[in-house]
């Protein structure tokens, strides 16, 4: 198989992670899957790539490597690739999380990584849409009022986010889209909305990391999911409250 | 007794309402700008007693307050940072340009309280 039909096997599979972290997943898991893909795509890139070397061949630097597999001409230097097995694995296993599991992709993960992957804390449990407006409300020290105009600034702000993250991820400015997120998460941590929250600092580290548009896009539409929720369970605390 | 006048500087409308509300309960007059252009205004006319500041703001960030207050305005009042998690290098250099003080977000009001409390208790 050549070098390009490789990458498409990869572009491939990590299209269909990324469906998998969408539907299986926490946000956080996800992000943490996706740093392990990486890691994999290159060591696995590496591993080719060095297997390939003539052993007389003078030795790269890592960044001359990185950057020979980014560009056409390590197409042309390595034309065929010797991929069977990994094609086997990823044509029988159709669950891409076994995928993972079965390559042992931990041995080829930094111990940090491996850490964070197994020590992973379930954030669906955190993106609940259980809201206690008490806390707030002693903020507030006992104004309803002023807990409803929070409540108003923190829906308007939430909307805006969502409406200025589609414009930038639309022009993939990450920049602005960084900008966008920092201004909602204030609001987000003060009303206590950690599904909101953890979501938006995953926004804020891709943005400023990998700069993934597909990666940024999920974790957007994660939030646009989200916030609905978010909404009536804050409209339920503030009834409740006022019920009391 | 003059109640002792507060600059507070926040782009985030949420955060500012909240803390706008309660320094004026803990006694302050405060007057609040959502953007360094707002705050460069307001300090030509006038200054405050003390200021506390979001780091991150449009226009005139919360950086170049501080310099604008210590070195062009060559004012000593007590100035109070505010600083996202995460964010020590900037908290650093803001001690370093002349801040007095800082509080990281989620700002609990009632600390921020205390802490304005203890700035002016200096002077």
């Amino acid at each position: 198989m050549k070098t390009k039909n490789l990458l498409f096997q990869l572009t491939d599979l990590e299209s269909h992670l990324n469906d998998f972290s969408a539907e299986k997943l926490t946000t956080e898991e996800a992000f943490h899957l996706k740093i392990s893909f990486q890691h994999f795509k290159k060591n696995l890139l590496e591993l080719v790539f060095l297997s390939k070397e003539k052993p007389n061949a003078p030795s790269n630097t890592g960044r001359e490597k990185k950057s020979a597999i980014r560009t056409i001409e390590f197409e042309n230097a390595y034309p065929e690739l010797d991929i069977e097995t990994y094609e086997a694995i990823v044509e029988h296993h159709k669950s891409y999380g076994n995928v993972l599991k079965d390559l042992k992709i931990e041995s080829a993960m930094d111990k940090k990584d491996v850490l964070i992957l197994k020590g992973k804390n379930n954030s669906n449990q955190k993106l609940d849409t259980q809201i206690d407006l008490s806390l707030i409300l002693e903020e507030c020290m006992g104004e309803m009022s002023l807990l409803r105009e929070l409540i108003t600034l923190f829906i308007g702000n939430a909307l805006e986010f969502m409406g200025a993250a589609k414009l930038h991820l639309q022009s993939e400015d990450f920049e602005q889209l960084d900008l966008a997120a920092h201004k909602v998460k204030a609001g987000l941590a003060m009303m206590r909305t950690d599904g909101l929250l953890d979501l938006i600092i995953q926004i804020q580290k891709g943005c400023k990391l990998d700069k993934d548009p597909k990666h940024l896009e999920f974790l957007c539409k994660c939030f646009n999911d989200e916030f609905p929720k978010v909404k009536k369970a804050l409209d339920n605390a503030y009834v409740e409250l006022t019920n009391s | 007794m003059t109640k002792k006048r507060l600059l507070l500087a926040e782009d985030d409308e949420l955060l500012a309402s909240l803390l706008n509300f309660r320094l004026k309960k803990g006694g302050y007059e405060v007057s609040h700008s959502a953007n360094g252009k707002e705050v460069k205004e307001y300090l030509e006319q006038q200054m405050p007693d003390i200021i506390v500041s979001d780091i991150m703001m449009p226009y005139f960030s919360g950086m170049e307050l501080i310099a604008y207050v210590r070195k062009e305005l060559k004012s000593q009042i007590p100035i109070i940072i505010i600083s996202s998690a995460g964010n020590e290098e900037n908290v650093l250099n803001a001690f370093e340009l002349g801040a007095n003080d800082f509080i990281s977000k989620p700002v609990s009001p009632s600390e921020l309280l205390v802490r304005v409390a203890r700035e002016l208790n200096k002077i």
